[in-house]
């Protein structure tokens, strides 16, 4: 890139290094990225001590933390900035100068989005110079997030919903790697099955180099999961029509980004004398910002990729400083009406979502809406959480899912537990440190346990359906819930009792649940041998965060009984 | 596949132990097999009707009971490999003796080494998260450090063997586990609600994949079912610190009670009848010990064998 005679105006060479420095950051952010998701899991291991609790050993959210869209929206809806979420400012601050670089130059999901759209298109020459202009339709991210804004205002997090680094979290937590998993899975157990001894310890090999940070012990199934699914790769599909769709059309952290730009440290400078109108500045232009000399610059879309200043065989373009506000578009250019209309309707949104459906914050709360510990009252939950899936990515068994309806409308990919799949380990408090917005609060091992008898930390309460239980409906010794049950003294005890089945003498162990102690862990509804319908279930009813669900009139203090 | 279809021969002609030398893990063919009993104590010289026991600390406990019953080289011999199966089944500390303590586990395997093992595997299923009940039991550092491989329960590690019980059939299987030459049972002496106590026999639960939950509608025929499957070289009892009330799980430190006792015997039923001592039982309370006595695996009556040690 360095051979060229002139610098400027002839070609376009010294721009090439830019945009080969644009790839490197690319590829280099969106590495960091998904080792971070990686990395997001229990440090556990043969170097640890039996005492030291069990932790994450790195800034696994660190994406999250640095976007500003979570952060305003958290700012808004609670007047707090929680955690390191200041660490957004830093984004924000440098959109104020240079618009959307951090679409262009590291968001992962833009990113993955760009690399899908520019691999060997289909759509080439002249229709791709057209699918690159610019059209209304990028001005819908600017009402999304108006509107978004505004729930935030009354108190919803909702823009996590839309928010790409949530999305691209999710998208790879949740899609990319169960389906990983279960390849994996079955290609170690052809590996064991094969019967070859070089194939068996390879297995081994892979299992336990890899498994640590990939695989969960119990396999990923993600409730719900085929929604995240769908919609994640529909975002990345729709590159194939058109690069980064989503990030011209919907992205409102792009919105959020572009119209801070304000400041525009960096102008593209056209030289319409030089211009030959060949389109090529077009042709790979990824945000549809109108390079081309004779259209109207759009600031608050470029993300500052290089392309068109790359691929100018004429020299007619390049970025220069600029002071403020140049004649060039500067923000983006947006009816009144539609802007009104869009905050009216994020408005509009929290109060309908929240009266319009029985599951909803002010409802009677679905008996399967149970939050991971630490989680705030519902209220100030729906506030925070913006459906990143850091916490079901990180829970070691798997017992945390991205709600559909459980929790209202309002409510979706919100995470629930879903006992049957996995439940809470009764020591473990890894989600509670890797939430980024603070909607699940760091809690101790002791409230978790139950040790700290003052602040347990209950996700709901156990109970026991004795149409389905064995020793209550079918005369069978079972008990394995009391087995499992993690509290001390346990929450499930049991009766000893001497009945007849069918002329037959039995003695059986009938389990009781006493709601005073339960934790709602789920252990026991996981563990239960009835295994469509658990005979032993966990509903939300009784958890410590949410006064109104309360189940008991008071606790007692009890130690031990009997 | 000639070693496979050696070893399958030998099952069909004697219905006994099954060797499987070859380096492979998992032998694919065992459908047809049928019977799968293992004596990890074949062609070993070990001496009979022996309870040792060891008092003091966890080290000084385990290497005083294993010299009462004639040292580890009576067990192991150089260039095998042997299987360690310590209770890691729960995300607890060693205070709460919810595990094996992991300094018993750590001195078995330097003592196995000492004895010229090859190899010295630790493992077991949890029942919590594995990775973290491995961590928090202290066992992983411990035994890694004493120079184990602690091999964690992949999933991909259990195959559907036929245990020939009496009421367990087809179960999947530790291949990794059952699958050494030598097999050290080392369970902890804990109280559990379904079972009463839960010692060396039980403790074979962690060799079970899938769902081995419904094995307590019938918990004592499965107990004696696993211990007759699986006769294990040496049985060496964790009684440093036991767990009397709320198990298997425990989690209160006053639950526990220190001993500062190790038991071993190539015994297990001796060994539980020890342990239901140590918990207050009788062996009346504990029927499996009389169903696995009466399918000749061992003798309630610990007090009448050749007892050494302190």
């Amino acid at each position: 890139m360095s051979g060229s005679k002139k610098r400027r105006p002839k070609s376009g060479s010294g721009y090439r290094t830019w945009r080969m420095a644009r790839r490197v950051s690319q590829i280099f952010f969106l590495l960091v990225f998904l080792i971070l998701i990686g990395l997001t899991a229990a440090a556990t291991g043969k170097a640890l001590d039996a005492q030291t609790s069990v932790e994450v050993s790195y800034p696994v959210e660190l994406f999250l933390n640095l976007d500003p869209l979570a952060a305003l929206t958290v700012l808004l809806s609670t007047g707090e900035l929680p955690g390191l979420m200041f660490l957004s400012a830093i984004v924000l601050i440098s959109a104020f100068f240079f618009g959307r670089f951090f679409c262009g130059w590291v968001c992962p999901l833009g990113t993955l989005n760009h690399a899908i759209g520019e691999t060997k298109p289909s759509i080439r020459g002249k229709r791709r110079i057209a699918m690159n202009a610019t059209r209304p339709a990028q001005k819908i991210k600017f009402l999304i997030l108006t509107g978004v804004l505004i729930a935030a205002l009354f108190g919803s997090a909702i823009s996590g919903l839309l928010d790409p680094i949530a999305i691209v979290t999710k998208g790879v937590a949740q899609t990319v790697l169960p389906v990983f998993q279960w390849i994996v899975g079955e290609t170690l157990d052809s590996a064991y099955l094969s019967g070859s001894p070089a194939l068996q310890h390879g297995a081994d090999a892979v299992y336990d180099s890899v498994g640590g940070i990939l695989l969960y012990q119990n396999g990923i199934i993600v409730a719900g999961g085929l929604l995240v699914t769908a919609i994640f790769v529909l975002i990345l599909a729709a590159n194939r029509k058109m690069t980064r769709l989503w990030c011209r059309w919907l992205c409102p952290l792009g919105a959020l980004l572009g119209a801070s730009g304000r400041l525009g440290a960096l102008t593209l400078r056209k030289d319409h004398g030089k211009c030959v109108q060949c389109g090529k500045c077009q042709l790979h232009c990824s945000q549809a910002a109108s390079p081309r000399p004779g259209d109207r610059w759009q600031r608050a879309e470029c993300d500052l990729c290089m392309n068109c200043v790359a691929d100018c065989p004429k020299g007619a373009l390049r970025f220069s400083k600029s002071g403020f506000m140049t004649d060039e578009q500067s923000g983006p250019d947006i009816q009144r009406r539609r802007l009104i209309a869009s905050a009216a309707t994020g408005a509009a949104l929290v109060p309908v979502l929240r009266t319009g459906f029985a599951g909803s914050v002010e409802g009677r709360p679905d008996p399967d809406r149970i939050r991971p510990p630490g989680a705030w009252n519902e209220k100030e939950f729906l506030s925070r959480c913006i459906r990143c899936g850091q916490c079901m990515k990180i829970c070691p068994n798997n017992a945390l899912h991205p709600a559909f309806f459980e929790a209202g409308l309002e409510g979706l990919w919100t995470p629930v537990m879903v006992a049957r799949i996995g439940y809470c380990e009764p020591t473990c408090t890894l989600c509670t440190q890797v939430c980024p917005t603070g909607a699940l609060r760091e809690v101790t091992t002791a409230q978790k346990t139950g040790d700290d008898k003052e602040h347990t930390v209950r996700l709901g309460t156990a109970f026991i359906n004795r149409g389905r239980c064995l020793p209550w409906a079918m005369g069978t010794p079972c008990i394995v819930c009391e087995e499992f049950c993690p509290t001390s003294p346990k929450a499930i005890w049991f009766e000893k009792v001497e009945t007849n089945v069918r002329g037959k003498k039995v003695v059986l162990k009938r389990p009781h649940v006493d709601p005073a102690v339960c934790t709602g862990c789920g252990a026991c509804e996981f563990v239960c041998p009835v295994n469509d319908k658990a005979a032993i279930r966990v509903s939300c009813v009784g958890e410590s965060r949410e006064p109104s669900n309360a189940l008991l009139l008071s606790r007692p203090k009890t130690s031990r009984p009997g | 596949m000639h070693l496979g279809a050696a070893s399958l021969a030998t099952t069909a002609a004697g219905g006994g132990f099954v060797a499987l030398r070859s380096s492979r893990i998992f032998e694919p063919e065992t459908e047809k097999r049928a019977r799968f009993t293992r004596d990890y104590g074949q062609g070993l010289e070990r001496p009979k009707g022996v309870f040792g026991v060891g008092a003091g600390g966890p080290e000084e406990a385990t290497r005083a009971a294993i010299e009462a019953v004639g040292g580890m080289k009576s067990y192991v011999r150089p260039g095998e490999t042997v299987a360690i199966k310590p209770n890691i089944g729960w995300d607890r500390a060693p205070i709460h003796a919810a595990n094996t303590n992991p300094i018993v586990v750590s001195t078995l395997v330097t003592l196995c080494l000492e004895a010229g093992a090859a190899r010295v595997i630790v493992t077991d299923n949890s029942c919590n998260e594995a990775r973290r009940s491995f961590t928090r039991s202290g066992i992983w550092k411990a035994a890694s450090e004493a120079g184990a491989e602690v091999i964690l329960p992949a999933p991909h590690r259990f195959r559907p063997y036929d245990l020939g019980g009496r009421i367990l059939h087809r179960m999947p299987i530790f291949t990794t586990a059952v699958n050494a030459d030598r097999f050290i049972n080392v369970p902890i002496a804990k109280h559990h609600g379904l079972s009463g106590m839960t010692g060396a026999m039980k403790n074979l639960y962690g060799l079970l994949g899938g769902r081995r939950n419904r094995l307590h509608q019938s918990i004592d025929a499965s107990i004696a079912d696993l211990a007759d499957f699986l006769r294990a070289t040496l049985t060496v009892l964790d009684a440093t610190r036991v767990l009397l009330r709320n198990g298997p799980q425990g989690g209160d430190i006053a639950d526990t009670q220190v001993i500062g006792k190790v038991v071993a015997s190539v015994d297990p039923v001796a060994v539980d009848a020890y342990a239901a001592g140590l918990l207050g039982l009788t062996p009346e309370d504990l029927p499996f010990l009389d169903l696995a006595a009466r399918r000749g695996l061992g003798h309630i009556n610990w007090q009448s064998m050749d007892v050494r040690g302190s």
